[in-house]
């Protein structure tokens, strides 16, 4: 094999190797590279931003345990950022993994979640609604009829925060944390078009590129996987709120790097080959 | 001192160090993390799903005698017959109901929000008074509304491919490429994403720390003590 053969064919598990290392070491040793504020993650701060004190805001948390690495940073810092408003939260899913997610992030923003004095008062888990968007049509129809309980068992007309809430009309806002079906789209069918309520999203790099034709007119912001994520905690320093992403986005731009420098190292072999042979 | 949550950082440390153990090459210990992985994930979902069905039509029918919820559970009941070949023309009167009421659902907000709206979106120019507005708006939007058609007529085989035709179908096939390039891009930022994600649990001396090195030397010499003893069988 000549050294053009190999520049194109590097072994797979030098690569892994070195990508390990490379991802690795800004975790241990963070760099501090500067992360620029994208216009899409900034639509989504000033949307959040709008809200005034008591405004009732619905968060549907609709992604598995595989994609935590994106999404959990994003929902914690929607959940700061709207309780910093002084709007109450009404958390849901239509993913059947996520209300233990929706659980650990109000305990890592505010402490405790179920016996927070303030549940059901200021933030409420509805946890899991089965049926996709057959149940997210129902949702916005009527609330009360389609969760009589609570994720913890208990019924929510019981609770204040839900007295005035009856049906998706009664939301300010609606931040769609979604990877996949149901996700954005649904909610964009059956809460955002019928009802005239703006959405916000926070999604997987994977589904960004899918989420911007529908920037700014129906989606009035996004969160583009972990990227997305690291702005908007730039963003949210003014609220006192202390982010970790630092560290990983220094991890995700050397990667990035890396990526560039085998597909670089991989066309070098190529066109000298090419070109070697030709001559 | 060893509680249920250090055991459980450690099983969950152990199975991913299993699941990189593949980008070496596929061994036993990958496929016992996979194969644990999939009978959690379905377990959690089995689970999931029961307590709902116990909880939202089971508990009225015995504690309020609420007969309403008889007729859904039985409809779901009839998804049983999937499993008779005798019977199997039965499962498809709930398949038929569920593809008929979701497509339903779907069909009505998809033709404003996924057609409509998105044809108006194409050629609509942002807000210039939104904080994020820059001046590339309205040059992306051109660029955008010509990339659209463009693709639509790449996908017009009714007619031979020639002169402003090709032309155009020539601007579609630049278009998704670079879509593709872009989706691309995202996917590598997403799979780096979820390796930064499982390091940060593994690096992080409050939950994994150190164990850490213990539990990769374990994982990998049972995989190669397993390689041996399969190659020692073959020959």
């Amino acid at each position: 094999m000549s050294f053009f053969d190999k520049l194109q064919n590097v072994d797979r598990r030098v690569i892994f190797l070195v990508t390990f290392l490379i991802v690795a070491l800004p975790l241990v040793r963070p760099i501090g590279l500067p992360i620029p504020i994208g216009p899409m993650t900034q639509a989504f701060y000033d949307t959040v931003e709008k809200l005034k004190p008591g405004d009732v805001v619905m968060i549907s948390f609709d992604y598995s345990a595989a994609v935590l690495a994106e999404q959990y940073p994003q929902s914690k810092s929607a959940i700061a950022h709207v309780l910093a408003k002084g709007a109450k939260i009404v958390a849901v899913c239509f993913w059947p993994d996520a209300p233990t997610f929706i659980d650990n992030a109000i305990t890592d923003v505010l402490g405790k979640a179920q016996d927070h004095p303030k549940y059901g008062v200021d933030f409420i888990n509805l946890g899991w609604v089965a049926g996709g968007e057959t149940a997210m049509a129902s949702f916005g129809k009527d609330i009360h009829a389609t969760c009589a309980k609570d994720h913890y068992g208990k019924p929510i007309g019981a609770l204040p925060l839900m007295k005035d809430v009856k049906s998706a009309k009664d939301f300010k806002l609606v931040i769609a944390l979604s990877t996949g079906t149901p996700g954005y789209r649904e909610l964009v069918r059956q809460i955002q078009a019928p009802y005239a309520i703006p959405l916000v999203v926070g999604v997987t790099a994977v589904t960004a590129p899918e989420v911007r034709p529908y920037f700014p007119q129906q989606i009035g912001g996004v969160l583009e996987g972990l990227a997305g994520a690291a702005e908007y905690e730039i963003l949210l320093k003014r609220y006192g709120y202390v982010g970790t992403l630092s560290a990983p986005m220094d991890a995700q731009s050397l990667g990035h790097l890396l990526v560039i420098f085998f597909v670089v190292l991989g066309n070098i072999g190529f066109v000298l080959k090419k070109y070697g042979k030709a001559k | 001192m060893i509680t249920p949550e250090v055991v459980g950082t450690l099983i969950a440390a152990a199975l991913t160090v299993m699941v990189y153990s593949f980008l070496y090459k596929e061994n036993k210990a990958y496929r016992l993390a996979e194969h644990v992985f999939i009978g959690v994930a379905i377990a959690h979902g089995v689970v999931n799903a029961s307590k709902y069905v116990w909880d939202k039509a089971l508990t009225p029918i015995i504690t309020k005698g609420d007969a309403f919820w008889l007729l859904p559970v039985l409809i779901g009941l009839l998804f049983c017959f999937f499993l008779s070949k005798k019977y199997f023309w039965i499962y498809r009167i709930p398949v038929s109901m569920v593809v008929g009421m979701g497509t339903g659902l779907a069909i009505s907000g998809l033709m404003r929000s996924q057609f409509t709206d998105q044809i108006v979106q194409t050629i609509a120019i942002p807000d210039p008074k939104a904080a994020w507005y820059s001046e590339s708006h309205p040059v992306n939007t051109v660029l955008i509304a010509i990339g659209v058609v463009g693709t639509l007529f790449f996908f017009i085989f009714t007619m031979e491919q020639k002169g402003p035709l090709l032309y155009a179908s020539h601007i579609g096939r630049w278009t998704m490429m670079v879509a593709f390039g872009a989706a691309f891009g995202f996917t590598v930022m997403a799979r780096i994403s979820l390796l930064i994600g499982r390091l940060q649990f593994l690096l992080n001396p409050k939950a994994v720390g150190w164990y850490l090195i213990p539990i990769a030397i374990l994982v990998v010499a049972v995989a190669a003590v397993l390689e041996r003893t399969k190659r020692v069988k073959k020959t």
